[in-house]
């Protein structure tokens, strides 16, 4: 059979036969080559050419190991060291190189080559290329990866809506498992009013054409409505016939909920600005009434301070402001310097974005008329401003002390009605402004909850 | 209301500077002010202590709405005026037939509004 014609004690009957088997293996569409006990290589068909380059004449009495990579070569003489002692190895897995140096993938079954006397005398090896074979496992295992680590569920189903695949992510989207959903019904997932969608995408795929992102709704296991966008395309087979459709789910409910949320948002920015705007309408005419000129000064500082608030307000996502910081954000606008004149003592209390408004503007007004007349007109006033709560009734001041001699103020201006009337109706309390010699002193009492919502923090 | 006194009207306003403001500009107008109130409670509090002709009521109060306010107005038959800072389609539904002010307005505006609610 294989080996070096001759090399077998031959008869002249089996001649004949001997030339038409080697025929055979010369013609066959798998490589064979045989070799001897040592590696020494005795035949080379014409596939063995055509696979790995070197011509027949070329290898024949050459090494068989010089086809094999050189870190395989120990596993090779290891796989030849067991045929040589009478095993067979079917498709062993492995690498040879061409003639061209390139590596090729290719299985090799190996089997003893036998006298009539049942001498090992060789070793024959059929090996097949396997490369393109195992290309295509690879990129079938990659996209099989590929599709079971999709964030997107993927769902195939028959053109008559039988589940044949469902991926991790359409486990988790819709609850249900792999096993429960293969063989059903995609209908399952979809809702009774909904279940002529599923005609509709069915009749599109049929036809050949893709289904792009259908935002709908769908059923979880658990019952629950999700929002889906769903892409359904058609599969076909070799011929080209449409066999069924592969469709990719996304859950949308969050990008819904942001667009609800944004658009709550938006609303919300619309009514403030123009409240906003409302309130520096509303400061402008009360800075001119009576035919008094606006004192464009003070109207700007009174700005920033509505600014300065809306800024703590942001920093807190439109719920509240630090009471602390409003007092140190509308005296900052006062300067370092007089900081160490100013005692700020009192508990942490957030307060709501309404009460904050009346209680910054009425800091700020205190501010400035300490600046102007008050404890911070000189280089000695100092201010002590104190607040605290039962739980029930807030409770805060604002005492200067040291600065100029003080005396009623002879007109009310809208600082004061602000520091005042202002505070008392918008947080529902009572406001008291003193003004001894020593310095001015304001006094507010209100219900805790009229300027906060949350109790916490309320005692220290 | 009686001939000769004053019409009496209830400010809703959350915002204690935009409340004020309104106030003296409707006293300035002529009018008298029950109060400014900037919460629903507050509103029905004064409501029931003292009766007025005509209300103005901002529609956002901050934590809650002058829905039930308007309600009570409804069914107490004194006619009021919306102002807001939303767009229309985003009032509830109780302002559905109260004319709308959009904020900011001119005060002249809104005694107009005023005067048509107490005579249509």
């Amino acid at each position: 059979m294989h080996g070096k014609p001759g090399a077998s004690p031959v008869q002249c009957a089996a001649d004949d036969e001997t030339a038409y088997l080697a025929a055979i293996v010369d013609s066959s569409a798998d490589a064979v080559l045989g070799t001897d006990n040592d590696g020494v290589i005795r035949s080379w068909n014409r596939a063995c050419e055509r696979m790995l380059g070197h011509s027949a004449a070329e290898m024949i009495g050459t090494s068989v190991f010089d086809i094999v990579p050189p870190e395989l070569r120990e596993e090779a003489r290891a796989i030849r060291a067991r045929v040589s002692l009478g095993e067979s190895i079917e498709s062993f897995e492995t690498l040879r190189i061409t003639k061209q140096g390139h590596p090729i993938e290719v299985s090799i079954t190996f089997s003893p080559i036998r006298t009539k006397a049942d001498t090992i005398i060789g070793i024959s090896a059929i090996v097949r290329d396997v490369s393109q074979s195992k290309k295509a496992e690879r990129s079938a295992a990659m996209l099989a990866a590929i599709v079971a680590s999709s964030s997107d569920g993927v769902v195939s189903k028959t053109l008559d809506g039988t589940i044949t695949s469902w991926n991790r992510s359409a486990e988790r989207i819709f609850g249900f498992s792999e096993s429960e959903m293969i063989n059903q019904s995609i209908r399952t997932i979809i809702p009774s009013e909904r279940q002529a969608e599923e005609d509709r995408i069915l009749a599109t795929v049929i036809s050949g054409a893709i289904v792009d992102n259908f935002e709908t709704i769908r059923i979880r296991k658990d019952g629950a409505q999700i929002d889906v966008s769903v892409t359904v395309s058609p599969v076909r087979d070799s011929a080209g016939r449409v066999i069924g459709a592969s469709k990719i789910v996304r859950d949308i409910t969050d990008k819904r909920q942001t667009r609800e949320q944004l658009r709550t948002l938006l609303a919300e920015v619309n009514h403030r600005s123009k409240n906003l705007l409302s309130l520096v309408q509303a400061i402008a005419r009360q800075m001119t009434r009576h035919g008094r000129q606006l004192d464009l000064g003070r109207f700007l500082e009174r700005l920033q301070a509505i600014a300065g608030n809306q800024d703590l307000l942001i920093q807190n996502d439109w719920r509240f402001i630090p009471l602390g910081d409003l007092v140190r954000s509308q005296l900052g606008a006062f300067g370092d310097p007089v900081s160490n004149r100013i005692a700020i003592d009192g508990p942490q209390i957030e307060l709501t974005p309404e009460a904050a408004q009346s209680i910054g503007m009425a800091i700020h007004e205190l501010a400035t008329n300490a600046a102007k007349y008050g404890a911070l007109s000189n280089d000695d006033g100092q201010i002590v401003i104190r607040w605290s709560t039962d739980g029930q009734l807030f409770d805060m001041s604002w005492t200067e002390n040291g600065g100029p001699p003080v005396s009623p103020p002879a007109h009310t201006g809208f600082g004061s009605r602000v520091i005042s009337d202002m505070v008392r109706s918008g947080l529902d309390g009572t406001v008291e402004v003193l003004f001894p010699v020593s310095g001015l002193h304001w006094h507010l009492t209100c219900p805790l909850q009229r300027l906060s919502r949350t109790r916490i923090n309320a005692h220290r | 209301m009686r001939i000769g006194e004053k019409i009496h009207v209830l400010i809703v306003e959350d915002d204690p500077i935009i409340g004020f403001d309104l106030a003296v500009e409707l006293e300035e107008a002529g009018f008298a002010v029950v109060g400014v109130a900037p919460t629903v409670a507050k509103a029905l509090d004064l409501l029931e202590r003292h009766p007025c002709d005509l209300a103005v009521l901002d529609v956002n109060l901050g934590q809650e709405t002058s829905a039930p306010i308007a309600r009570a107005l409804v069914a107490a038959d004194v006619p009021f005026v919306a102002v807001t800072g939303y767009s229309v389609d985003q009032c509830p539904e109780e302002f559905a037939r109260a004319p709308l002010l959009s904020k900011p307005f001119q005060t002249t505006r809104l005694v107009a509004a005023l005067r048509r609610q107490l005579h249509p």
